[in-house]
């Protein structure tokens, strides 16, 4: 079963706060596909609107997501009292918190919104608050003061088509349909209503303890929907984000990219997003539940202890299950046709460069799938120091310890340095020189780019310096060779510290991959280069050079003060990508 | 050359005057032909101005324009797509920059070079800058300067000859594309003329002369005899009475959209030496002639992929990115800073292949879509000012009213329709 979430403590068997059973309510929503609960959104929106790094992201995040959807803004801003924000609107109705979902009618969004309080007078001083909001908007003082009807002690408020508004005991309803309440008014049930309330209840008694915020998307009702639709995902909006991991089980690109984590959400089915706020840290977890299939990619072993202990200038990094032998191994079964003629050309291509040593059954065995990533920022202490700079990246794998691989793989990148010589040759660029370094027992290769006449312009090319080496059991390739050599000395002195925790698997690790990202080297890499950046975005997007300089100051005053840790946990029937964001400037 | 004229149009009697007040579709077409297209507030600028005034205000205005430096900061980058996409974007800046930005482009057609063999947009930046800041200026220096580009040195293969192995392809296209035209020259000539032009090369991304690598001996190109370099050449080819005509029927095809008679082209040409070869004047000259401003000669041009882009951009007002302009310009078959060869673009009927013609309909489309139904205007009175009521007009109505968005068919009808893509 869902390994990481069983391990969450279960303290709050509640039933989802639409559907709770306190005499009131006991109907689920019906066809309900998206889910969205705030249990005590007062405090919440407290401790974000305070937050000085919180306060504007979530506010930015906000108004675009109501930017895109005009039902659910005119919803909003038919709650909120004049010069009140959406949030402090949600924190005033939500005081006893409050629930969201999505349901469809004949392929049109409808928004339906509950408001529990904690008992019956209490909810119809809340409904009286709200219609007075709803007559307001409309400018009919007045047009709301008694139920447009009642059936059986449910009172009905009904704004034109508009809005409907429903008082049941404590709870208040709002939604753009009637038909959306119809289930709240009189009781329904039906094989589907009942089917998606025992997801949704079975998903939601199983979030974390003291979730602030607990959301559910049925993914298999929506395939269906868009099935029915004529099959179109959306392809804009937020809505592509679902298109797009719709399409990563069968992306070969992808699953080599992403990995087996990422590109399984899509196939659960249903996910669940709980999220934490405090003042030092953001916790959110995304979890597919349900997943049939098991991924023949999915790891199989515990982590290594990572090589690279973090102990460098680390901008990201990351250590990843990719099991490339699998895949290659699999191919036949794992990717349709056109894909498999994309890997073929792949292989035959790198087997080039390996000496008749063939990938499948020589060279992937031997390498591990657990290998790490590196991102830093660069010096360009001995090389050319590019007019816009990137950082550079290495990635570091486990080769095995006679070294027979690792030279092998040496061998095959100074052999991809000449054949590119002679494509440059071909076209009359200058070669790549390359360079074999030297120091000590450590060697290396490294290849460089002609060094720019002295006053002239250093072109982006220059913040490659590629370069690889054999070091123990590990071989290195880096996209500069300063970063290597940095590499190379960690990875010795590691050595020479504990020469047992390099590269040996402690048995007691979870299956688990990891990102942290630290945002200060990346807000200090791109501060000098922001006039660049906002003209890129700006012919990219069609935006003025002003507003795309304020976003990136807004994102660069984000990084300064955000770090961030991602982890994905496997197992066969789910994916957790948990993730969080730490403030370290924040007291 | 091929013509880019629609219809062999006779010449035109003295029927619009340059002290004529211009009116709101003389306005339109001389701010197309001009300055690519205006947003309407353009347009209103000019309306009610004299003609001589509204061309001289343009053209001298567009002199004094800079385009915006920033784009230096992404050349380090070495993508043409940022080049292309931000002179996309210069081409929406007022209208007097608009008209450099205008000449720039014919230009860059005339002295086509391509960033597919050059590679290096830093060159190809700084041809357009030549482009851009000598355009309206004497032709005479433009020549000279061109012939030490060092994007068209690479080009056109001006680096590989040298003294004994001379390689006349800068040589023979000076003659046949850039100053004379074919007949007008020898085989001799081109010979003779590439010695002289022998001896360039690019160093550190400049053009650099070096002295042994140039024939210094005695030549002769288009009869005058010497111990001739570039600036020799030049002259030589100046001097020929060939060139000022080949200048004319650029300067024709280009702004009044087909070949001039044989009269016009020697009236043309004869202003421009009477201008002191300078492009800008004998250009208020040309767009202040009848037969540039008449009735009839509006709408008779196919619009080059960059021409529609730009003007239905301005004309609609749609927000659309510059990358997205230049993209949709390539699709349509120009790719700027990427000419297809050293002719350039062919243009006219050329435009318009099966491949282009869906993109043209895809981009009218894309415009109506971003504009969406908020922007209200009339698009026939705005887009089409000559024939607001085209015999077409109740049909597409009543395929808009039954469409899901009424608004957005009409307006990419407009857009799409053959009297849209003339201009």
């Amino acid at each position: 079963m869902f390994t990481a979430l069983a391990l969450c403590a279960l303290a709050e068997l509640t039933q989802p706060l639409a559907v709770r059973e306190d005499g009131l309510v006991h109907t689920p929503p019906m066809g309900c596909l998206a889910y969205v609960e705030w249990r005590a959104p007062q405090d919440t929106v407290a401790t974000i609107a305070g937050h000085e790094v919180l306060g504007p992201m979530v506010g930015e995040l906000a108004r675009q997501a109501l930017g895109e959807n005009a039902d659910l803004e005119a919803l909003f801003a038919a709650l909120a009292n004049e010069g009140e924000s959406t949030a402090d609107m949600l924190a005033r109705l939500g005081g006893d918190g409050l629930a969201l979902w999505l349901t469809f009618e004949q392929f049109a969004p409808v928004f339906s919104l509950a408001l529990p309080a904690a008992d019956a007078e209490a909810g119809a001083a809340r409904r009286i608050e709200l219609l007075h909001s709803l007559e307001r908007m409309v400018e009919a003082p007045g047009a709301l003061a008694t139920p447009s009807e009642s059936i059986e002690g449910v009172d009905v408020w009904a704004l034109g088509d508009a809005f409907f508004v429903v008082g049941k005991g404590a709870n208040t309803y709002v939604s753009n349909s009637r038909n959306a309440l119809e289930p709240l008014i009189v009781e329904r049930r039906s094989v589907r209503g009942r089917r998606a309330l025992e997801r949704l209840t079975e998903t939601h008694a199983r979030r974390a303890s003291g979730s602030d915020l607990f959301a559910w998307v049925d993914i298999g009702a929506i395939n269906a929907l868009a099935g029915l639709a004529g099959g179109a995902l959306p392809t804009e909006g937020p809505g592509a984000i679902l298109t797009t991991l719709t399409e990563l089980p069968g992306n070969p690109r992808a699953q080599s990219l992403l990995g087996p984590g990422i590109t399984r959400l899509a196939e659960g089915r249903s996910w669940s997003l709980r999220a934490n706020v405090d003042r030092q840290s953001v916790e959110l977890q995304l979890a597919s539940d349900g997943i049939a299939t098991p991924s023949a990619l999915a790891p199989t072993t515990p982590a290594p202890a990572p090589v690279v202990m973090g102990t460098g200038p680390n901008t990201a990094h990351a250590q990843v299950y990719r099991d490339f032998g699998s895949m290659l191994a699999q191919r036949d079964t794992l990717f349709a046709g056109p894909e498999l003629a994309g890997i073929a050309m792949t292989v035959s291509q790198l087997e080039l460069f390996l000496g008749g040593l063939t990938l499948e059954d020589d060279v992937l065995p031997a390498v591990s799938p657990w290998m790490e990533l590196v991102g830093r920022t660069l010096a360009f202490a001995d090389t050319p120091r590019p007019d816009l700079r990137l950082p550079g990246a290495a990635i570091v794998l486990h080769v095995g310890t006679d070294g027979a691989i690792g030279e092998h793989l040496d061998a095959a990148f100074q052999g991809l340095i000449a054949v590119t010589n002679v494509g440059r040759a071909e076209t009359g660029e200058p070669p790549l020189r390359m360079v074999l370094g030297r120091d000590g027992e450590r060697t290396w290769t490294s290849a460089r780019f002609p060094t720019p006449a002295e006053g002239a312009p250093v072109d982006a090319i220059h913040n490659f310096v590629p370069a690889a080496a054999l070091v123990g059991e590990h071989w290195i390739l880096a996209t500069h060779e300063e970063l290597l050599i940095d590499l190379m000395d960690e990875i010795a002195a590691e050595k020479a510290s504990d020469g047992a925790a390099i590269g040996t698997t402690t048995g007691a690790r979870p299956v688990r991959e990891h990102l942290t990202i630290t945002g200060v080297p990346l807000a200090r890499l791109a501060k000098p280069q922001l006039d660049a950046l906002a003209l890129m975005a700006s012919l990219e997007n069609g935006t003025s050079r002003e507003a795309e300089r304020e976003d990136l100051e807004g994102l660069v005053w984000i990084l300064e003060r955000t770090d961030a840790d991602v982890t994905i946990d496997h197992a066969a029937d789910a994916v957790v990508v948990s993730a969080r964001l730490h403030f370290p400037l924040v007291r | 050359m091929k013509s880019e004229n629609r219809f062999d149009a006779p010449p035109h009697p003295e029927s619009v005057r340059t002290t004529t007040e211009l009116d709101r579709p003389t306005a339109v077409h001389v701010l197309r032909r001009l300055c690519f297209g205006a947003a309407p507030q353009d347009v209103e600028r000019f309306v009610g101005e004299s003609v001589a005034d509204a061309v001289e205000q343009l053209v001298e205005g567009a002199r004094s324009t800079e385009p915006d430096p920033a784009i230096t900061l992404l050349l380090p980058t070495g993508e043409l797509g940022y080049v292309q996409s931000w002179w996309c974007e210069q081409m929406l800046g007022t209208p007097e920059g608009r008209c450099a930005e205008r000449v720039a482009l014919m230009w860059h057609g005339h002295f086509a070079a391509s960033n597919d063999k050059v590679d290096d947009v830093h060159l190809m930046h700084g041809q357009y800058r030549l482009w851009r800041e000598r355009g309206l200026g004497d032709f005479r220096q433009l020549l000279q300067a061109a012939l030490r580009d060092p994007a068209l040195l690479v080009w056109l293969d001006g680096v590989d000859n040298v003294k004994g192995r001379p390689n006349e392809n800068l040589a023979r296209e000076l003659m046949e594309l850039f100053a004379l035209g074919i007949g007008n020259y020898t085989e001799a000539d081109v010979l003779e003329a590439a010695r002289g032009l022998s001896g360039w090369r690019v160093v550190k991304r400049a053009a650099r002369f070096t002295p042994s690598r140039h024939d210094g001996g005695a030549k002769t190109v288009l009869g005058t005899t010497g111990e001739l370099d570039t600036n020799g050449v030049v002259a030589a080819v100046l001097a020929r009475p060939a060139c000022p005509r080949w200048i004319a029927d650029r300067l024709w095809r280009t702004f009044v959209g087909r070949a001039p008679t044989a009269g016009d082209l020697e009236a043309t040409a004869k202003e421009l030496i009477a201008a002191n070869w300078d492009i800008g004047r004998t250009l208020v000259w040309l767009a202040t002639r009848p037969a540039f401003l008449a009735t009839d000669e509006r709408g008779t041009r196919i619009a080059g992929p960059i021409e529609l882009v730009v003007r239905a951009t301005l004309e609609t007002g749609a927000r659309l990115a510059p990358k997205e302009l230049a993209e949709s310009a390539t699709h349509m078959g120009q790719a700027l800073l990427r000419p297809p060869s050293v002719k350039g673009w062919d243009g006219g009927r050329q435009w318009l292949d099966s491949t282009a013609w869906i993109a043209r309909q895809r981009f009218a489309g894309r415009v109506a879509e971003v504009l969406g139904d908020g922007d209200d205007f009339d698009p026939f009175e705005r887009l089409l000012p000559e024939d607001p009521r085209p015999s077409w007009r109740v049909a597409v109505e009543r395929i808009a009213q039954d469409s899901e968005s009424p608004r957005r068919t009409l307006v990419a009808a407009v857009l799409a329709s053959a009297e849209y893509q003339l201009q």
